[in-house]
């Protein structure tokens, strides 16, 4: 079993994924194995030249008197999901994996952004949201508004958003292992954060103001539709035609924008743009 | 002075939506987003009018005072071209028609 540094880390492992690097570390010598075993194939030896790309923090100690700790994965300084499930945590992490290549990729438009469930409406956001709302926690689900557990989206041919298909070859075991090491918390069936698993139509996009000071309103769809361009991952392999595969998205959609003042506004400005 | 007669590139990808245009410009890479009037304006720029012409197309077509609408035609073909989103400028002196 691998051994922790003096900051808590287990030595980094080194990964290259069809030439793309990637250093990850994390506080768990069982998920650092857990690592190792389904990227084997990928594994690369450390030259200390990379810096940790993504940082998982599990929480293995004893409960506490507030109750069970908080498992935390970060893309650099960003913490993209704070969860209680080791399972949702490793699906994340698994898009996460796949998110690099996604501007490389010529299959479909992949899109920096993510789903959130607000009342049961899938409610499309950027994906620079994601990091301002993995804080939100237990407030969000008092809202009614369940966080996304991804940070990019697919949208295929018909303008629909589906399933991002998995390009990394990852072992059959993953899960199994996955449970083995940390019991059935690991299953993949307990995730506390919406993951696309089938199509999704939002009924509601939610954009970023470019001015500051608004809280919500309305805004065009072509305004919306010039606002997915831009957080297009790889507009410049799919071209123009990535436009027309967005167009039936802002036409079936309810559009608005706001200017985030901080994390805990942003329920209000949720269900505000859901329930107009 | 020769007036130019303002011609969209032809290799843009242009979506309308809702009267507003969405430009991708694969050369640059660059994004557009135009709001109602100036996609009026884009979509006559097909090479066989001047900039006054346009003008007088769109008053005469939405009732509007002449000058008014030079002032907008003139400020949207001045972005047009600082976005380079026409051809390079043809310059003629004969009247169109």
């Amino acid at each position: 079993m691998e051994k922790l540094d003096h900051l808590g880390w287990v030595a980094p492992q080194l990964f290259d994924l069809g030439g793309t690097r990637l250093e990850i570390r994390t506080t768990s010598p069982r998920f650092a194995e857990w690592v190792g075993h389904i990227l084997a194939a990928y594994r690369v030896p450390v030259d200390g030249e990379d810096d940790p790309f993504l940082s998982i923090v599990v929480e293995e100690g004893p409960p506490r008197a507030g109750g069970r700790g908080l498992h935390l994965l970060y893309r650099r300084t960003s913490a993209i999901v704070r969860t209680l499930e080791i399972g949702t945590l490793a699906r994340t992490f698994l898009l996460e994996l796949d998110r690099i290549r996604l501007p490389l990729r010529d299959d479909a438009v992949h899109l920096d952004g993510a789903i959130a469930d607000v009342r049961g409406v899938p409610v499309l956001v950027p994906g620079s949201f994601v990091p301002l709302m993995s804080v939100l926690g237990r407030r969000a689900e008092r809202e009614g508004i369940r966080l996304p557990g991804h940070t990019a989206v697919t949208v295929d041919e018909g303008g629909q958003i589906v399933p991002t298909p998995r390009r990394l070859d990852l072992p059959d075991d993953a899960f199994p292992r996955l449970a083995d090491e940390f019991g059935t918390d690991a299953s993949s069936d307990r995730v506390d954060r919406v993951m696309v698993e089938d199509v999704v139509e939002p009924q509601v996009i939610l954009q970023l103001a470019r001015e500051p000071g608004v809280e919500l309103r309305s805004a065009t769809r072509g305004s919306t539709l010039h606002r997915l361009g831009t957080l297009t991952m790889n507009l410049p392999i799919v071209g123009g035609a990535a436009l027309g595969r967005l167009l039936p998205l802002v036409e079936g959609a309810r559009c608005y924008e706001t200017t985030w003042a901080g994390s805990l506004r942003i329920p209000a400005a949720l269900i505000r743009a859901v329930e107009n | 002075v020769p007036a130019t007669k303002p011609r969209v590139r032809a290799d843009l990808t242009i979506v309308e939506l809702d009267g507003e245009a969405v430009i991708y410009d694969e050369a640059t890479g660059d994004l557009h987003h135009l709001n109602p009037t100036a996609t009026l304006v884009l979509g006559l720029c097909d090479g066989t009018a001047t900039g006054r012409e346009l003008a007088a197309d769109i008053a005469g077509a939405y009732g509007l005072p002449q000058e008014r609408v030079v002032a907008d035609v003139r400020a949207a073909l001045r972005e047009f071209r600082k976005s380079k989103l026409l051809e390079p400028t043809t310059r003629s002196t004969r009247a169109r028609g």
